[in-house]
């Protein structure tokens, strides 16, 4: 009785995590292209580690951090977008600045936040096997929104990311699209971080497209390939975690670099051949 | 003769620095106008004015059939270094894109719409390179791609900033006689800093040296384009067309 009931329990919260597993595989998987594209990786990880910020604020005012963070990571990403834009600043200094200014602000605030902080360590480093229902319902959410956004917008997603002056001689409305994408950007990263952590989100969105990338040159192909390439890096990440007691954060990156090093030397082997065969 | 545009009195720059002064110019249905000055002249910026990307600092900008409040627009080729290379985009898809004025932002592309993209392609030579990715593209083809994108949605004034910079000779020539054609259905713009190649194509030349001189023939003097304050490589007119290079000391420095 007792024993059926564990497992009836570690079957349960494997389940969801490997549906969280999914739900970032997908969300990373699109937003991840994008940003590799766009090349705002530097902006991505400016966005992550200032949400820190609103972590903070989100303990001190004793609310859900991640509603904290997302509207403290959603502001950022607006204002860095605005100011580099038109303050006659240079962009990667401003994230530079406000991204070890979010973390400052976030430990300020958990600092001066009486008593002791509940799963600070989680929103670091991310801790997918104790997913709340809430946090699957928010994961739920974003990838409706971001599946919606880019197959309906996705024909002015590229042809704005790719050539945004020749896009502004049409009258595209390039400035409210790149606000949104920034946006969405910040929610994405926000929403899973209780999946991999602020300090490891960032590979979720750049090594399945790197990887990706080596192998077809569509972005369309790069989002598909990425969620299969991703969500191959959770589980496997996952049952590695489980079998040598290691986070699961760290395992999952450990298993994409992995990934990336074996697509690079096949990727070579594969060039010298064809080359072989010319000559 | 249809007028397209016309700036007036304009005057153009960037926070405190005036870069162009008082710009008069209409351009009208079927006029092909060569932009030549030195280069920091002002030539991107008076691109820029015309497409409606930089907003005067004095004087105005009116459209009559093209530009920014317009349905039909005007086809522009940037210069194809400020594009980036790795981005995941194919042929098909940056020619599609030249499309986008005329959708709404949801619509997909119609089959019919892949095959004028397609009948262009093959119009330039290029249907083969189709499904290529943009980083695969030599500079020819990549110009030919840009220009195909610029021509699609048939627009009627086509503005080319530098088209033959990173491109064989063989390919200039080839791209000038495409324009000649193109010409009898569009207005051209064309910036250069070399006008030898292009003098026998054009109509009109613009000198653009912070100031501005709208000369109203192919044909221009070394003492006019002194006049003009304008240093650029001098051109004359025989039975072959050529260059003769010469500098000539610039008055404001």
């Amino acid at each position: 009785m007792n024993d059926s009931l564990i497992e009836i329990f570690r079957y349960q919260f494997f389940l969801k995590a490997l549906l969280a597993a999914l739900l970032t595989s997908i969300s990373c998987g699109i937003v991840g292209t994008y940003i590799v594209s766009k090349r705002i990786v530097f902006l991505s990880g400016g966005i992550t580690h200032a949400s820190f910020g609103g972590i903070g604020i989100g303990y001190f005012l004793g609310i859900n951090p991640i509603l904290g963070a997302a509207v403290f990571a959603v502001l950022s990403a607006l204002g860095i977008e605005f100011i580099s834009k038109k303050a006659d600043i240079r962009e990667d200094s401003v994230i530079g600045i406000w991204w070890s200014f979010g973390m400052a602000l976030g430990i300020i605030f958990i600092f001066i936040t009486p008593g002791y902080a509940p799963n600070l360590l989680s929103y670091l480093f991310g801790s997918i096997l104790t997913i709340t229902d809430v946090d699957i319902y928010m994961m739920i959410g974003l990838n409706v929104v971001l599946i919606l956004f880019f197959s309906l917008l996705f024909k002015i997603i590229l042809f704005i990311s790719f050539d945004a002056e020749y896009a502004s001689t049409y009258r595209a409305p390039v400035q409210l699209i790149n606000y949104l994408l920034i946006s969405l950007v910040a929610l994405t990263i926000v929403i899973n971080i209780r999946v991999m952590g602020i300090i490891l989100i960032i590979s979720l969105l750049t090594i399945p497209q790197t990887i990706a990338n080596l192998f077809t040159k569509s972005f369309r192909n790069i989002i598909y390939v990425s969620v299969v390439l991703a969500l191959t890096g959770c589980i496997a990440g996952l049952f590695v975690s489980y079998r040598f007691d290691i986070p699961s954060g760290a395992s999952i990156i450990f298993i994409l670099v992995i990934l990336f090093l074996f697509a690079r030397v096949y990727k070579r082997l594969a060039q010298r051949i064809t080359i072989r065969k010319l000559s | 003769m249809k007028k397209l545009l016309e700036l007036k009195e304009v005057s153009a720059g960037y926070d405190e620095d005036i870069v162009l002064r008082n710009v008069n110019l209409s351009v009208e249905e079927r006029d092909f106008i060569g932009i030549i000055g030195p280069n920091g002249g002002g030539k991107t910026t008076l691109l820029k004015i015309i497409l409606g990307l930089l907003k005067p600092v004095k004087g105005e900008t009116r459209y009559f059939e093209v530009g920014v409040d317009k349905m039909s627009t005007i086809g522009y080729l940037p210069q194809s270094f400020e594009l980036d290379r790795k981005f995941p985009i194919s042929v098909q898809e940056v020619v599609l894109s030249g499309l986008m004025n005329q959708k709404k932002l949801y619509q997909r592309y119609t089959r019919k719409e892949k095959e004028l993209a397609y009948s262009l392609l093959d119009e330039m030579g290029i249907r083969n390179i189709w499904k290529k990715p943009l980083g695969e593209l030599s500079g020819g083809q990549l110009q030919r791609t840009l220009l195909c994108r610029a021509i699609i949605s048939s627009p009627s004034l086509l503005i080319l900033d530098e088209p033959s910079t990173y491109v064989d000779n063989k390919f200039e020539g080839e791209l000038f006689e495409k324009l000649k054609y193109l010409n009898e259905r569009m207005a051209i713009i064309v910036v250069s800093h070399d006008i030898g190649m292009i003098s026998c194509y054009i109509k009109t030349i613009a000198c653009v040296n912070r100031n501005f001189h709208y000369h109203t023939s192919n044909i221009i003097t070394e003492k006019q384009l002194a006049a003009y304050d304008c240093p650029i490589q001098m051109i004359t007119h025989g039975d072959v067309p050529h260059t003769v290079l010469r500098k000539h000391q610039q008055k404001n420095e």
